[in-house]
């Protein structure tokens, strides 16, 4: 190993160019996985923060929230199915409002707030009574001036604010979540067409008991899926979420071959001297160990080197972009990056061994 | 003197049927504890070769190598490294020092081979063996900070480091000029005598001779009986 710094030390410029290049490729990886993470906790915060471990859909609506219609009388026959604890209506509405600050983006929830499908936690005031003009809000919106007490008024209803829930957005817009009352009355406002359907909600949020399959207490005409497949279902997470982890997955490997190429090339001009180190009595361990060392160093600075690069762009890249910075996704992307590193170097040993240590002398080589 | 070195019927052949090229054919010789010898030829003549596997580096196709009481050519691979770390020094052609150790680091790394002394003896002891070889301000230097006959110098020390049986030189005026060259020769020979180290030699330069006890002449692989460098008839 002293053999190893030694060498880091005497050639500095060399191992900060494998480094900046690791620490680059690093940083790559953390930003496309924070934007991966972004999409995903954006697309399906309303699904994963809900207390519901089902949802109910008409069958054509393929398991979107936004096309599904289902009749409200169905809260009741899947409230009587067994397996099933509890159901409740929700209704969805895409939409815009006005906020203190002016025109804001609205993923509209029309939920019962003592039912299932409601924000499981609440991290300011409380969620809104039954038969009133309030609402809960997705912390987001805090952003943009809203904040308990607050007015929002989407069509011509206007709602107070009591309630500030976190990471509950959906499809990128942060949620409101009111009755379905006042749900109803804002869809018929922005959209004249669905008037008249007051029979009608979006689909049924449901409590299972445990261990109950969610497609063995399906109504005829509906699907029903778990709360982690409706977030998948929404649209476009499953393909946002494999196109950028296949990104991701080719740039660790294009990390795992620039080590090896770095140290086929250093291994290759080191020929001569391993060729004599062996002659001395060195074993081909020791000096492959000495080599995945050194990819070990260059893999552990060029993480450290990256995460620091991913966090500080993270802080000035524009809110628009949907970043988000998981610890669980950092130590992921820094166990591969340095497996990888490890790998690439482990490319060498072959050579390594390969190298006679009768060519040190005669000068063969 | 009891011989140390004892090669019998050596031979190495290269390549298989008609292709077969011969390296070194039959040559047995034997070494005192305490000589100095030198092997002479030209290139190509067999003498890497030989002293190749006399150091262990290569395996013999028949006959037998003893170092003392080990039967170097029935060794395996593994015991080979281990052998030539503890007892067998080596100076190269081109010094081939570790460039990124100093010219003390590089004593001390061998002595980690061998793992025969504390850290400290080691240090002691490459700090005593630099003294002798007039290196001692040049211990902190990097070999590219260090002149070829200075590197060299620190390649004698590396060869000592670890108080070997065997002191293997392989051309060691190659990367040197003519003068250079027999102020290394001189003090290796001093250093290996003063010491009763046991020394082999290669070199194609008939001018080296003269600082060893004995030389063996190779020519075409077949080794010649051993004369003293004076009776010499060049």
């Amino acid at each position: 190993m002293r053999l190893a710094l030694a060498e880091i030390r005497h050639e500095k410029g060399r191992f900060a160019s494998i480094v900046a290049s690791l620490a680059l490729i690093t940083f790559l990886v953390l930003t496309l996985s924070a934007l991966s993470d972004g999409l995903f906790y954006g697309s399906t915060g309303a699904i994963r923060s809900s207390n519901a471990s089902a949802y109910a859909f008409d069958s054509q609506a393929s398991g979107s929230l936004v096309r599904s219609q289902l009749p409200a009388t169905d809260v009741a026959k899947f409230a009587a199915q067994p397996g099933v604890e509890k159901a409740s209506p929700v209704g969805v509405l895409l939409t815009s409002g006005t906020g203190p600050d002016g025109m804001l983006d609205l993923a509209v929830f029309g939920v019962e707030s003592d039912g299932v499908g409601v924000p499981a936690s609440v991290s300011q005031g409380r969620l809104p009574n039954a038969g009133s003009n309030e609402a809960a809000v997705d912390s987001r919106l805090t952003k943009d001036g809203v904040k308990l007490g607050s007015t929002i008024t989407v069509g011509t209803t206007p709602v107070t604010v009591v309630g500030i829930t976190p990471d509950t957005a959906y499809q990128l817009q942060p949620s409101l979540w009111t009755s379905v009352t006042n749900w109803r009355a804002m869809q018929e406002q922005v959209r004249p067409e669905t008037r008249g359907q007051n029979g009608l909600i979006s689909a049924v949020a449901l409590q299972l008991a445990k261990g109950t399959e969610p497609a063995s207490v399906a109504l005829p005409n509906t699907t029903v899926l778990s709360s982690d497949a409706t977030g998948l279902a929404i649209p476009g997470v499953e393909q946002q979420r494999s196109t950028l982890n296949s990104i991701i997955y080719t740039t660790i490997l294009v990390s795992a071959i620039v080590v090896a190429l770095f140290f086929a090339l250093l291994v290759l001009e080191k020929r001569e001297l391993f060729a004599a180190l062996k002659a001395l009595g060195t074993s081909t361990w020791k000096l492959a160990k000495s080599v995945i060392f050194q990819a070990f160093v260059a893999s552990v600075l060029g993480l450290v080197l990256g995460i620091v690069i991913s966090r500080l762009v993270g802080l000035v890249l524009p809110a628009t972009v949907p970043t988000l910075f998981r610890t669980e996704s950092t130590v992921s992307v820094g166990i591969f990056i340095v497996i990888s590193g490890l790998l690439g170097a482990a490319f060498s040993l072959r050579r390594i061994a390969k190298i006679d240590p009768a060519t040190a002398l005669g000068g063969q080589l | 003197m009891a011989p140390i070195l004892r090669v019998s019927h050596v031979t190495k052949t290269y390549g298989e049927g008609h292709t077969a090229v011969t390296a070194v054919a039959d040559a047995s010789m034997e070494v005192n504890e305490g000589e100095f010898v030198s092997l002479l030829g030209p290139s190509g003549s067999g003498k890497t070769t030989l002293i190749s596997m006399i150091g262990g580096l290569l395996s013999p196709t028949s006959g037998s190598i003893m170092l003392g009481d080990v039967e170097v050519s029935a060794l395996s691979p593994k015991n080979l490294t281990s052998l030539r770390a503890h007892r067998v020094g080596f100076v190269f052609q081109s010094a081939n020092l570790v460039p990124f150790l100093t010219a003390k680091e590089n004593l001390l790394y061998v002595a980690t081979l061998a793992d025969k002394l504390s850290r400290k003896d080691a240090s002691k002891r490459a700090d005593m063996l630099l003294e002798e070889l007039e290196l001692s301000d040049r211990r902190g230097n990097v070999p590219e900070q260090l002149s070829g006959g200075e590197r060299q110098r620190v390649a004698i020390g590396r060869a000592l480091m670890n108080d070997p049986d065997l002191i293997l030189v392989d051309e060691p005026t190659a990367a040197l000029d003519t003068k250079l060259g027999r102020q290394v020769v001189q003090l290796l020979a001093k250093e290996v005598k003063s010491r009763g180290k046991t020394g082999v030699m290669v070199t194609h330069d008939l001018r080296m001779v003269e600082y060893t006890d004995r030389t063996f002449e190779i020519l075409d692989g077949e080794l010649s009986d051993a004369h003293a460098p004076n009776a010499s008839a060049h």
